[in-house]
Formats: structure tokens, C-alpha cells, sequence
């Protein structure tokens, strides 16, 4: 699944370690998620949605 | 909040009291067990070695269970759970099918190591298994 992680956190001007604090999850699980490699539970990308202010199917594309 | 001796005295003594508790009929069923032993003996030991174990299992599973089921929620968000979960099916997949393997072929060459197959068998094909299939999950995604 694709999805807008790295751009966000660009334009936010976050670190992968300073969203994963955010987040409440590892590092490694930020970078696998940019990475496409790790789909986040349906609670993580509503999150991260939140923590952007936008919504789910606006970071994540099938 | 800080974490000070006083706030972990007072979130730990429940379960540290009731532990030394459980330790100290641990001990006594111990001792009524293993009348040759000197029962003062075995009471004392077994109460202080399983003390430790007994009081965090009740802190951990009883008296602080909200911060425990919390965590593991919020351990369940992250990458490391999906890895654990499919290392684990992996592992489980692997034990079954080589417990058969070492049993039929160990059993048809009369081979003594591959069979009967024990619960060393077990433990090194489930846990080698788990190990080696999370730790390739791991440097994978690096």
C-alpha cells in the first residue's frame, strides 16, 4: 500500500524517531510503514491521520 | 509524575506482600513434600527464590493489569508485532513438519538422535525457528 508518511512528516518537519514518539510506536515501524513494507492497524493510521489533521485515505492509497 | 522509591513502594506493596505470602505456602507444601529436608530450610528458600517471580507476575497480571493490557495494545500497533506474529506461524509450521520428518525418516534409518522425537526436538526446531525467522524479518526490512 502507498502512502504520503514521508512527504507529511517532511512538511511537518518531524524525524522518523520524533512521529514514532509521537505515535507511541518504534522507529522501525515508521520507516517500515514509509516504506510500504508494513501496513498499520486501522487505530495507527487513525493516528496518524489525526496527527495531520487529515484523513486516512489522503496518507494511504491501495 | 516522577518515578520516586515512595511511588514504587506504594504501587509494588500489595503484590510484594501477597508474594512473600504465596512464596511461604509454596515453601510449606515444598516441605511437607520432602519430608528427608530440613523443613525450616526449604520453607525459607523456596519462599525468597519464588517471591521475586510471584510478586511481579501479580503486579504485572493482577494488580497493575490497565498499564499491562495498555502496553500490549499499544505494543500491537507496531511492526515488531507483525513480525512476532509471523515469525511465530513460521516456527509453529516448521516444528510440526520437522517433528514428522525427523520421526518418519529418523524412525525408517533407525537413526537414535532424529527419533523418537522428544521435547529437545521441540524446543530447538520451535525456538530456533522463531529466532531465526524474526531476526531475518528484521535485517530485511533495514
Amino acid at each position: 500500500m502507498e502512502n504520503r508518511l514521508a512527504e507529511l512528516r517532511a512538511e511537518h518537519q518531524l524525524s522518523q524517531a520524533a512521529l514514532a514518539e509521537l505515535l507511541g510506536v518504534s522507529r522501525q515501524t515508521v520507516i517500515s510503514i514509509e516504506r510500504g513494507r508494513f501496513d498499520p492497524s486501522l487505530p495507527l493510521a487513525f493516528t496518524i491521520a489525526r496527527h495531520f489533521g487529515t484523513t486516512i485515505e489522503d496518507i494511504f492509497r491501495p | 509524575m516522577g518515578v520516586t522509591m515512595r511511588s514504587i513502594v506504594q504501587a509494588w506493596w500489595r503484590a510484594a506482600v501477597l508474594g512473600l505470602a504465596l512464596g511461604l505456602v509454596f515453601g510449606l507444601l515444598m516441605a511437607s513434600r520432602n519430608p528427608g529436608a530440613p523443613a525450616s530450610v526449604v520453607v525459607v528458600v523456596t519462599a525468597f527464590t519464588t517471591w521475586p517471580v510471584i510478586t511481579v507476575a501479580l503486579q504485572v497480571l493482577w494488580f497493575d493489569r490497565a498499564t499491562t493490557e495498555r502496553d500490549i495494545a499499544q505494543g500491537e500497533l507496531g511492526v515488531e508485532h507483525a513480525w512476532f506474529q509471523e515469525a511465530a506461524a513460521t516456527a509453529f509450521a516448521t516444528m510440526i513438519g520437522g517433528l514428522l520428518f525427523l520421526e518418519g525418516v529418523g524412525g525408517a534409518l533407525n537413526v537414535s538422535w532424529m527419533a523418537p522425537v522428544g521435547l529437545v526436538h521441540a524446543l530447538v526446531l520451535g525456538l530456533g525457528t522463531f529466532a531465526g525467522s524474526y531476526l531475518w524479518l528484521r535485517f530485511a526490512q533495514r
